[in-house]
């Protein structure tokens, strides 16, 4: 592997295996000599931490924090600029009122603060999520961004769990980013300037569909990408292959299809299985 | 009376629409002479938030009623509080069967 720093598990569908190959790249990587920063960027369900065998996140860092609009009535001159503006359709106004806002629908965006000719609108913070850190051994740290149940925009915690791995990201020789599920923002929030991205995917249609949408994601946000293969030996890889060839995107490594990695993984015992866990890694011939 | 329908197309004889935010036309009936307004909505091509922003429409044109098959809760909050009242009919009704039936 040339000397990336810091490297994107993603893959589109769930269940593909993203955290099992996040996993098994870190200890790859370890043996490797490599001191490894693994951050789980799947806030609405971080489980990278039970596969370490860690019950509870207790270990927490900082809170990550979301922005809202807060209307201060005598300055408002009720002309809903903001209302026309407000790009997520979170403001609403009835006639000759102040607008008010629909907080599920609002993405912080800053639009209706920024745009106010009477500085009647006022940022106001409030607490969407959690960064924990956990210190598995000498080699390997997790950090975990965890967004509040309910929150409904949660790309914001991925963000800022981002912004304070470059804080720490210097006392690490690789960090493995791994991301939620799907394409949509809290994804791409966990994809941006990468250095490279492994799209983890199995031979099934669903996994070939979902691998197609989060190519297209890469190649937009302009980040390298490889395909790995999981659960070889079932389904039909040559769906996998057609869309390796017609995107050019080379499917770089495997895993094949196994019972006792199952079973490992039920268990939640990774680190007592890494060295079994490291050789499932194959080059794709 | 003001009363605002949701529309598949932009002609009496035409259905009203399953969808509230996204249906792809408006008629706004003034039902004390049987005028119709038809209008074109501009919020079908947004990400979200088309409850709100079809709701506001309604505001902004001062009806006093809307006639739906399916409403979202975040509309329903919104017409509410502006006391528009929301009265729900049965799929495949046709703006002219309302005509006889609501107006």
């Amino acid at each position: 592997m040339k000397n990336f720093k810091t490297i994107a598990v993603t893959g589109g569908k769930g269940g593909t295996g993203k955290s099992t190959f996040a996993l098994i790249l870190a200890f790859k990587e370890i043996m490797k000599g490599k001191k490894v920063l693994l951050v789980d960027c799947d806030v609405e369900c971080p489980n990278d931490y039970l596969l370490l065998g860690i019950d509870t996140l207790s270990n927490e860092i900082k809170s990550t924090v979301a922005y809202y609009p807060e209307f201060i009535k005598s300055k408002c001159k009720k002309c809903g600029l903001c209302v026309d503006n407000c790009n997520a359709g979170a403001l609403f106004q009835l006639p000759g009122e102040t607008p008010k806002l629909e907080k599920d629908l609002c993405s912080s965006c800053g639009v209706c603060w920024t745009i106010c000719p009477h500085n009647a609108i006022q940022k106001k913070s409030e607490i969407n999520g959690k960064i924990f850190k956990n210190v598995i051994n000498d080699s390997l740290t997790l950090i975990t961004g965890q967004s509040t149940p309910g929150v409904r925009e949660t790309s914001p915690v991925v963000e800022q769990t981002r912004k304070y791995i470059d804080e720490i990201s210097a006392a690490f020789d690789l960090i493995i980013i791994d991301t939620a599920a799907g394409s949509h923002c809290t994804v791409m929030r966990a994809l941006e300037n990468v250095d490279l991205a492994y799209s983890v995917t199995e031979p099934t249609p669903v996994g070939a569909h979902d691998l197609r949408v989060i190519l297209q994601v890469l190649k937009v946000l302009d980040v390298p990408s490889k395909i790995v293969l999981n659960k070889k030996g079932q389904g039909n890889v040559n769906i996998i292959k057609e869309i390796s060839s017609k995107e050019n995107i080379k499917i770089d490594k495997y895993i094949p299809y196994d019972t006792q990695l199952a079973q490992i993984y039920s268990e939640g015992n990774f680190l007592d299985k890494s060295e079994y866990l490291s050789n499932l890694i194959y080059q794709y011939k | 009376m003001k009363v605002l329908v949701p529309l598949e197309n932009k002609e009496r004889e035409s259905k009203i629409s399953v969808a509230f935010g996204r249906a792809p036309f408006f008629a706004i009936v003034d039902t004390e002479n049987d005028d119709i307004v038809f209008e074109k909505n501009q919020n079908t091509e947004r990400a979200g938030g088309v409850g709100i922003t079809t709701s506001q429409f309604a505001i902004d044109k001062k009806v006093d009623k809307v006639i739906v098959v399916n409403i979202g809760p975040k509309a329903e909050n919104v017409l509410s509080s502006a006391d528009i009242q929301i009265e729900r009919v049965s799929k495949d009704k046709k703006l002219s069967e309302l005509f006889n039936e609501k107006f």
